[in-house]
């Protein structure tokens, strides 16, 4: 248990054996809980059939927000640098999550994002600016290139948030003003097609 | 900037070490393994937080101890500063005058000191990462930019390599390289052009400090040799697929970069003699201190283990008179007698792990 524990984000061999020698003295009632509540994570958690973001049921409260606007889409790595972007009150678009990055070593090739759903919001008409919100990383990078290069294909004008991103920062690690100034600041990586 | 007071604790071999320094040459002599190289070690971990060899931690300790403390007080830009680092209980903490630091990386770049070794010679007698690396440490050293380049590009080569492994068991497809060798071909350009600028430079500052210092090499020249030249790396890299599936590895680029040394138009690493490899590799690093204090605009301390073996009376007797040119040098020998004393600002006689400091050789 404290390996498959130490496996998780954030978390290492010291606070993991922390974690199930709490759960030891804490008596059984505590570990049946929280089995029961791992048992049913997966049922009771939906994905936006949309955006991909979690949600309790098939369309998340983004999605559907009627005062939210339709025509840019912001597309970031998971849903914690959603979250981080969201939390900046200052973007009123839609997003999309991809799901992760590219990375080979990882195995993750583009078949494994949820990419081919982007294409298809990219091109149902509405959207005119997508945002390119991947970490500024080898990965992440190399992910933005691979999204422009698709996007070069439809009528809209793609944008990468970068400026006042620091070295390997992730997107999650970053303080709100940065990322409004990022969001103020994003450049363009293609121009629009006609 | 120079170095006044030096002290350790339960450092290597050291129970109890309190030494001050004088501006000049130091030179610390004593039999082998009586503690030279550790005590010139103890000031690379105040400037770097981590030993000349990269040992770990616990091997720093001395014996039956379980922990060390160095501390050092020195002068930059005509202000005293103490910086002090506490290792015990597997836990490193730094201090800057009183305060504690977060993370070692606000440690760095306090004080500086560039160490010399006689394992420098590596740079001209072995094979082309050791050159490389030199190169690369220099530059980053200086250019924050240049290191994040290097980091990334190291990254996405691995991810290049994996991706081709993954095409070859037709796991991904051939075109899924393409913005990986863009990527590639971005922070590769940047680090061919930074290291051809820096090559330009310590070849300026090598020709002068030969010229300067009337050593015999005729006619030095030094020369760049990237893999794969400014300009062609993204066309070079997709060009090379279909050799580098068959290797499984990235044949060209950025990693596989070299430099060559001249003497009289010959090659220095295939016909300079050791003496010579010895005394150019000496120039290098001189040229090197330059860079660093261009761009501190202060010199580093210097700091030199062993590096005059090998070389002859006249060479020695050239490159002490450079050597009084700096504000501070530390020097080792087992030899008492490698310089001439009257160079010497204080000599310090080291013997099992204790320092006793003389105004004369003794
Ligand atoms: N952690 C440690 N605790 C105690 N002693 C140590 C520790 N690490 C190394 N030593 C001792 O330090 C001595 C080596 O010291 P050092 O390498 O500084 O010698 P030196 O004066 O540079 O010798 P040389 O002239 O051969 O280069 C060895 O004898 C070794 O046993
Ligand atoms: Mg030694
Ligand atoms: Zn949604």
């Amino acid at each position: 248990m404290i390996e498959i524990l130490a496996s998780f984000p954030g978390l290492g061999k010291k606070s993991s054996r922390r974690i199930v020698f709490h759960l030891l003295e804490k008596g059984p009632q505590t570990a049946f809980k929280l089995a029961e509540s791992l048992k049913t994570l997966h049922e009771k958690t939906y994905f936006c059939l949309s955006c991909g973001s979690i949600s309790d049921r098939d369309e998340c409260h983004i999605c559907k927000d009627p005062s939210r606007d339709k025509t840019v889409i912001c597309v970031v790595e998971n849903f914690i640098d959603q979250i981080i972007l969201e939390s900046t009150n200052f973007y009123n678009g839609l997003y999309h999550v991809l799901g992760g990055a590219l990375s080979p070593l990882d195995g993750i090739g583009p078949e494994k994002l949820s990419i081919g759903k982007l294409l298809e919001r990219v091109g149902s008409g509405d959207v005119r600016e997508v945002i390119i919100a991947t970490n500024p990383s080898p990965e992440g990078n190399t992910t933005a290139l691979y999204l422009a290069d698709l996007m070069s294909d439809f009528r809209v004008t793609v944008t990468r948030l970068g400026r006042g991103i620091p070295v390997g920062g992730d997107i999650d690690l970053l303080d709100l003003e940065t990322i409004r100034l990022s969001l103020e600041g994003r450049i363009q990586i293609k121009k629009q097609v006609d | 900037m120079f170095i006044k007071h030096l002290h350790l604790k339960n450092f290597r071999n050291y129970e109890n070490a309190s030494i001050d320094l004088d501006r000049g040459i130091n030179l610390f002599f004593g039999e082998n393994g009586s503690g030279k190289t550790n005590l010139l070690d103890a000031t690379h971990y105040i400037s770097y937080g981590k030993s000349v060899r990269n040992s770990p931690e616990d091997e720093l300790v001395r014996f039956s101890s379980t922990g060390f403390a160095v501390s050092v007080v020195f002068e930059k830009k005509g202000e005293d500063c103490t910086l002090s680092v506490k290792y015990s209980d597997r836990k490193k903490e730094f201090w800057k005058n009183e305060m504690k630091l977060e993370k070692k990386s606000d440690l760095i770049g306090e004080l500086t000191v560039i160490p010399f070794s006689p394992e420098d010679a590596d740079v001209i007698s072995q094979g082309s990462a050791q050159r490389r690396r030199a190169l690369d440490i220099l530059l980053s050293s200086v250019d924050g930019e240049y290191l994040k380049s290097l980091r990334w590009y190291n990254k996405t080569l691995r991810q290049r390599n994996a991706l081709l492994e993954r095409i070859r068991n037709k796991e991904s497809l051939e075109t899924e390289t393409v913005h990986w060798d863009k990527m590639l071909s971005l922070y590769g350009e940047y680090i061919v052009h930074e290291r051809g600028k820096m090559i330009e430079i310590l070849r300026d500052n090598i020709s002068r400090l030969a010229a300067e210092m009337e050593t015999p090499f005729e006619n030095f020249d030094m020369e760049y040799r990237p893999s794969l030249k400014r300009g062609e790396i993204a066309e070079k890299m997709s060009a090379n697929l279909g050799r580098d599936l068959k290797s499984l590895t990235t044949t060209q680029g950025p990693h596989r970069d070299d430099f060559v040394f001249y003497i009289n138009g010959q090659d220095a690493s295939k016909f300079a003699s050791r003496g010579q490899q010895r005394l150019l590799c000496f120039m290098f690093r001189l040229a090197e201190v330059d860079i660093y204090r261009d761009n501190a605009g202060e010199y580093p301390v210097i700091v030199i283990d062993e590096a005059f073996i090998e070389l002859d009376k006249s060479t020695v007797l050239k490159l002490e008179d450079k050597l009084t040119s700096y504000p501070q040098v530390l020097l080792a020998s087992a030899d008492g007698n490698v310089i001439s004393e009257k160079i010497v600002s204080a000599f310090f006689n080291v013997s099992g792990g204790y320092v006793e400091k003389n105004k004369k050789n003794k």
